[in-house]
């Protein structure tokens, strides 16, 4: 092994610096969208999804058949939604619910099976002729100049929708009856039977939910990947990182940690030395941030902690 | 022989051997055990070598799984990282049976085969030793992500340090020969079969003496309720670092044994999805079970590859659709059994088992109206999803 | 214990009708019929000489390709494209008078599963070779064993050079231009012709990636200012190109060796930051692919013109860019006639490989010799063998020694109106 050490990027190039923190965030910006999904499925039934990216992947590719047809974009994605809510609500009904009473695990494996399902559906439907697709933006892909980088109107489009999500979930989750009843459900569905809320109604509400910000964010990350059956994958892996590191049950928590996800991967790429780190560790080294993290304050940033129970 | 053949004779013998109302109580176990046993030792004579080659794998993934279930089924952790300490396993395997100068203080010339499974077996256990401190602050999902991140990683280093690793082209090693005395008797599949079956069997022997021990009973008081496990004056935290620890070093032994099974290891070798897979594997074979892992390895293996061909098989089923999306049918085929058999294909044979021969012919008579049954409720539940709107509960829930 | 009894018999019949059917659905395991080694009187070829996979109705070839998994979707017209065209051949008459039949299995991209295929093709469906096999992580799990039994390897979908290393691997036969010769080739034409500049290189970090970049600045004359790598399973790959925007001195060549989706991320960048230096590309980026997503929703015309000016290699056809060659017309016919995927890149490719087995087994019939080692010989005897979907002048010849299939590229310049020129007389021989 060499012992000389490749020189990082300089600190002091202040544009560098600046191009690489608002990239991170454009980027951050996605993973934090996903990750709201996540963390949603998680408040309100207390599972981890693993079909979620393969959910929004089918929903994005049928939108995909639409915009072919000549929907304009901006239909197109509030088809989506109202198509993700479905499916959504639809899994839950008919194979989630059936494991209702089984181990936790056996949901989560329910599901695997579901993400291998989806995943090879869609490359039955759609992998003939040329992959990836593009997916159109109604945001467009205009340039626009932060004084030391620029960004796109796409990835400000995404920032903005993540924050109104966010938002709209904070409110959702801690100013209605209705929020209240859902988390009720996640913590303890005997207690909130037996309060007068349909356990069922609410799971299935909140798996519908959750599936409509996961098909809004496959249709917003999907103009920047390109469309292939498995684009949601990494950016799924990206988004559970940064739930965890804002809190599963926080929504805000979910943005923090998408963008600290997306900064911290681009600032571990440029600035430490090439020959033994760089680029190449910049995976590993923001996930090690990430552990570090949580064996400081285990439920993440801004989670609750977990009160256990004798 | 098929395969089907062989499976379904051996599950046969075994279930009645377990069953028979001649033998007392207490033999039953052990009858259906060595029936078990003969069938695998008769293999070599039954099956080709690619049947041969996929039971070799089988054995693999069942030192895995058994390690998994130690951690997951009895003791309640969950991981999803557990590729990363077979490939921990399989490369130090590698490193060691590769010929080339890799490492300054290790010698040169290849180490004896079985000494480089005991050494993958004792590096990922080290490993799985440092990883269970920081493991017990955390649970539930946060572990799981914790320990994903792991196997995420691995590939990228392995391909940063290729001094050590052979970079993405990975390490080729020379398989060990048959013992002396035997090259020209086995041939290599058979060897090979050989090798990986017994060291399956003597891991399983380990597993089974420890969980039936004070550790094993600790395990579980630890996953049923750590307060009551504590207040039994058992120390969780050493109790939770010794799963975490056994799991690794199960998965490392494994690991070795895949790098000797192929001849070959690549960064690719163990995936995400094979890593999330093993968790799979536990779950449809059944939790807390040795069985269990055996079941669950042999699905993690032939499900892929015989899966859709049998579906295919099946009347009204298209043969072109299951060749189009063969891992539609193997999605679904997880789903189902995952959904018919929440506890697992363990949990369903010990169902069985304590129904007794009576029992059995009930249960198997009634499977097709139980079917019936089930899909009549689905179809209703279908009916009330197409009839009632999630939203109108909204306004209901406000009013209350 | 005679209550106990009669429900224990019924047991084991119930056992028993399971294991009959579980037989019936396993019994295809065995049902391989040995080829018959010494050809009937009927036969048409009587002095044929056979040993394993070939019967004198049928060619058996096996193949495994990842059908699961997340690279499943892009490769998925390669196998149903060679099936096709061996139906078109098959609908001809066939190759001596036997019916080609493509057994292809699925490896989910990886090695342990990869040999497991190759063990059941080689040993339970007894093929006569393997033909296609694609990707680095399955051939690097397979092909040692497949060379230890003496099965034909060929034409392997990769560009790898290990795998043309006929000293290590005699039974394999490498398809693609490797990405060592291509990386030469583009180095040496920078060297020539764009003399004094220096380059930034962006590469995938895989053995693809690594291979194409070392070869590129082992050739380079000029000064690498800088090199950022990507993961292929990577979100976004803007930090990378940040720094290689902001190296000092400045870049003025841009080598790419990434994926389609991967360099149209980089003209998204470059197009955004106004960031214009000379891109020099792998062939992996076939220019309609390309075009079609930098292009975005404006179409494949628009993304010509943001990528023009691109130096990049060819070797196939192009089914946009030369949709009027009567070979393009004739794969789309034979395509659309026996039921193969729609044309794309890909298909072009895949009719390319099919052909050149289709002439292997010609010249092992003309030989009448359908061994295993009639057909390896057969392979090794091609010269200058043209297949319709190749660029004029790209031929392949084999050899002994030369177990490398296209060893030829041509350095094109991508044009605004979506043709490739031609940046030399002939296309470059790698050494």
């Amino acid at each position: 092994m060499t012992t000389t050490l490749l020189t990082p990027a300089p600190w002091d190039d202040w544009q560098l610096f600046g191009e690489q923190v608002i990239s991170g965030l454009a980027t951050g910006s996605v993973y934090a969208l996903v990750a709201l999904a996540v963390v949603l499925i998680y408040r309100s039934t207390d599972v981890v999804n693993f079909a979620q990216g393969e959910m929004a992947m089918l929903v994005t590719f049928s939108m995909w058949s639409l915009t072919l047809a000549g929907f304009p974009a901006w239909t197109v994605l509030f088809i989506g939604i109202a198509l993700g809510f479905a499916l959504g609500g639809f899994i839950e009904r008919t194979i989630i619910r059936p494991a209702e009473n089984s181990p936790h695990l056996t949901v989560v494996v329910v599901t695997l099976g579901l993400f291998v399902f989806l995943n090879s559906i869609a490359t039955w439907i759609w992998a003939q002729g040329e992959l990836p697709k593009v997916f159109p933006t109604p945001f467009g892909f205009d340039s626009v100049n932060l004084g030391v980088a620029r960004v796109t109107t796409h990835s400000i489009g995404i920032s903005a929708v993540a924050l109104a999500i966010m938002a709209g979930l904070y409110l959702l989750f801690n100013r209605t009856s209705l929020g209240l009843a859902m988390r009720a459900t996640a913590q303890n569905p005997h207690a909130a039977r037996l309060m007068g809320i349909n356990v069922g109604r609410m799971l299935m509400l909140g798996w519908a939910l959750a599936s409509a910000v996961g098909a809004l964010a496959g249709m917003l990350v999907a103009p920047v990947t390109f469309l292939y059956p498995a684009f949601m994958l990494s950016v799924l892996l990206y988004a559970f990182a940064a739930a965890v590191l804002g809190g599963l049950d926080s929504p805000p928590g979910a943005i923090i940690g998408g963008f600290a996800v997306g900064v911290a991967e681009n600032l571990f790429g440029t600035y430490t030395p090439d020959d033994i780190l760089g680029p190449e560790m910049k995976l590993p080294l923001t996930l090690l941030l990430l552990v570090i993290v949580l064996l400081i304050k285990p439920s993440g940033l801004l989670g609750r902690s977990q009160v256990r129970r004798v | 022989m098929s395969i089907w053949l062989f499976l379904g004779l051996l599950a046969a013998a075994s279930l009645s051997a377990r069953m028979m109302p001649a033998l007392p109580g207490r033999y039953r176990v052990a009858a259906a055990v060595l029936v078990a046993v003969a069938f695998f030792v008769m293999a070599p004579w039954l099956l080709d070598g690619y049947r041969l080659f996929q039971l070799s794998r089988v054995a693999i993934w069942v030192i895995v799984a058994m390690g998994l279930n130690i951690l997951t089924g009895y003791n309640g952790q969950i991981s999803l990282g557990h590729g990363a300490f077979v490939m921990i396993g399989a490369y130090t395997a590698a490193i060691l049976l590769d010929n080339h100068e890799q490492v300054g203080f290790v010698d040169a010339s290849p180490w004896p085969f079985w000494t480089t499974i005991i050494a993958g077996g004792v590096l990922a256990g080290a490993l799985g030793f440092l990883l269970g401190f920081p493991a017990l602050r955390l649970t539930g999902p946060y572990l799981a992500i914790a320990t994903l991140a792991l196997v995420i990683s691995l590939p990228s280093m392995v391909r940063k340090y290729d001094g050590l690793t052979g970079g993405s082209q990975g390490l080729i090693i020379s398989q060990p020969p048959p013992p002396p005395g035997l090259e020209d008797s086995l041939s290599r599949d058979e060897w090979l079969y050989i090798l990986t079956a017994l060291v399956a069997a003597v891991m399983l022997i380990i597993a089974w003496s420890i969980l039936r021990g004070p550790l094993g009973r600790a395990f579980v008081a630890v996953r049923e309720s750590e307060v009551a496990a504590a207040a039994m004056g058992i120390n969780v935290a050493r109790t939770k670092v010794a799963a975490f620890t056994i799991s690794a070093f199960y998965a490392g032994v494994a690991g070795a044994l895949l790098t000797v099974l192929l001849g070959v290891m690549t960064p690719e070798s163990v995936d995400i999805v094979t890593s999330i897979n093993f968790l799979t594997a536990i779950v449809i074979g059944g939790l807390a079970s040795i069985l269990g892992a055996i079941i669950g390895a042999l699905v993690l293996v032939l499900l892929p590859s015989d899966g859709p061909g049998v579906v295919a098989w099946l009347p009204l089923i298209s043969e072109d659709a299951v060749n189009q999306a063969p891992g539609a049918i193997q999605g679904l085929l997880v789903i189902v059994v995952a959904l018919l058999l929440p506890y697992g294909a363990a949990g369903a044979y010990h169902r069985l088992v304590r129904a007794g021969p009576a029992g059995a012919v009930a249960t198997l008579t009634s499977l097709p109206s139980r079917a019936r049954e089930r899909a009549l409720t689905i179809r209703e539940t279908l009916t009330w999803a197409w009839q009632e709107t999630p939203w109108s509960h909204t306004r209901s829930g406000r009013d209350r | 214990m005679k209550a106990a009894f009669k429900p224990f018999a019924t047991l084991g019949i119930l056992l028993a009708v399971a294991l009959l059917v579980g037989f019936a659905c396993g019994g295809d395991d065995d049902d391989d019929e040995e080829p018959s080694s010494t050809a009937s009187t009927e036969s048409p070829s009587a002095e044929l000489k056979t040993d394993v996979g070939v019967s004198d109705t049928e060619i058996k070839l096996g193949q495994h390709i990842v059908k699961t998994g997340s690279l499943a979707a892009v490769y998925a017209p390669v196998a149903p494209t060679m099936e096709a065209y061996f139906d078109y051949i098959n609908s001809q008459g066939g190759v001596c008078e036997r019916q080609i039949k493509l057994i292809s299995e699925d490896d989910q991209y990886a090695p342990a599963a990869a040999l497991e295929m190759a063990k059941k093709l080689a040993e339970q469906d007894k093929v006569a070779a393997f033909v296609g096999n694609l990707g680095t992580p399955p051939n690097s799990g397979s092909a040692q064993y497949i060379n230890e039994q003496g099965v034909p390897d060929l034409f392997l979908a990769t560009g790898v050079n290990q795998f043309a290393d006929a000293s290590t691997l005699p039974w394999t036969i490498l398809f693609n231009p490797d990405y060592a010769s291509e990386g030469a080739i583009l180095a040496s034409y920078v060297n020539e012709n764009l003399a004094g500049k220096s380059a930034a290189i962006l590469y995938q970090n895989d053995d693809f990636g690594k291979t194409g970049r070392d070869a590129f600045v082992d050739a380079f004359e000029g000064e690498v200012v800088a090199q950022e790598s990507y993961e292929a399973t990577a979100t976004d790959i803007n930090s990378q190109l940040a720094n290689l925007r902001n190296a000092s001195p400045a870049a003025e060549i841009l080598y790419v060796y990434a994926t389609p989706a991967f360099t149209a991320r980089v003209y998204a960048y470059m197009l955004q930051n106004d960031w214009t230096p000379q891109v020099v590309m792998s062939y992996v980026n076939s220019a309609s692919t390309l075009a079609a997503l930098v292009g975005g929703e404006a179409g494949p015309a628009e993304g010509f013109k943001k990528i023009a000016g691109a130096i990049s290699n060819n070797y196939i056809l192009d089914p946009v860019a030369q949709a009027d060659d009567p070979a393009i017309q004739e794969h789309t016919k034979i395509m659309a006639d026996n039921g193969g995927p729609p044309v794309g890149n890909l298909t072009v490719y895949a009719q390319a490989l099919a052909e050149t087995v289709v002439q292997t087994l010609e010249i092992a019939c003309e030989n009448g010799d359908m061994t295993r080692q009639g057909i390896m010989d057969a392979a090794e005897s091609i010269q200058g063998f043209h297949p319709s979907m190749l660029l004029e002048g790209i031929d392949i010849t084999l050899g002994d020694e030369d177990h490398s299939a296209i060893q030829a590229l041509q350095p094109v310049e991508i044009q605004a109106d979506g043709t490739l020129k031609p940046l030399t007389d002939a296309p470059i021989e790698a050494d």
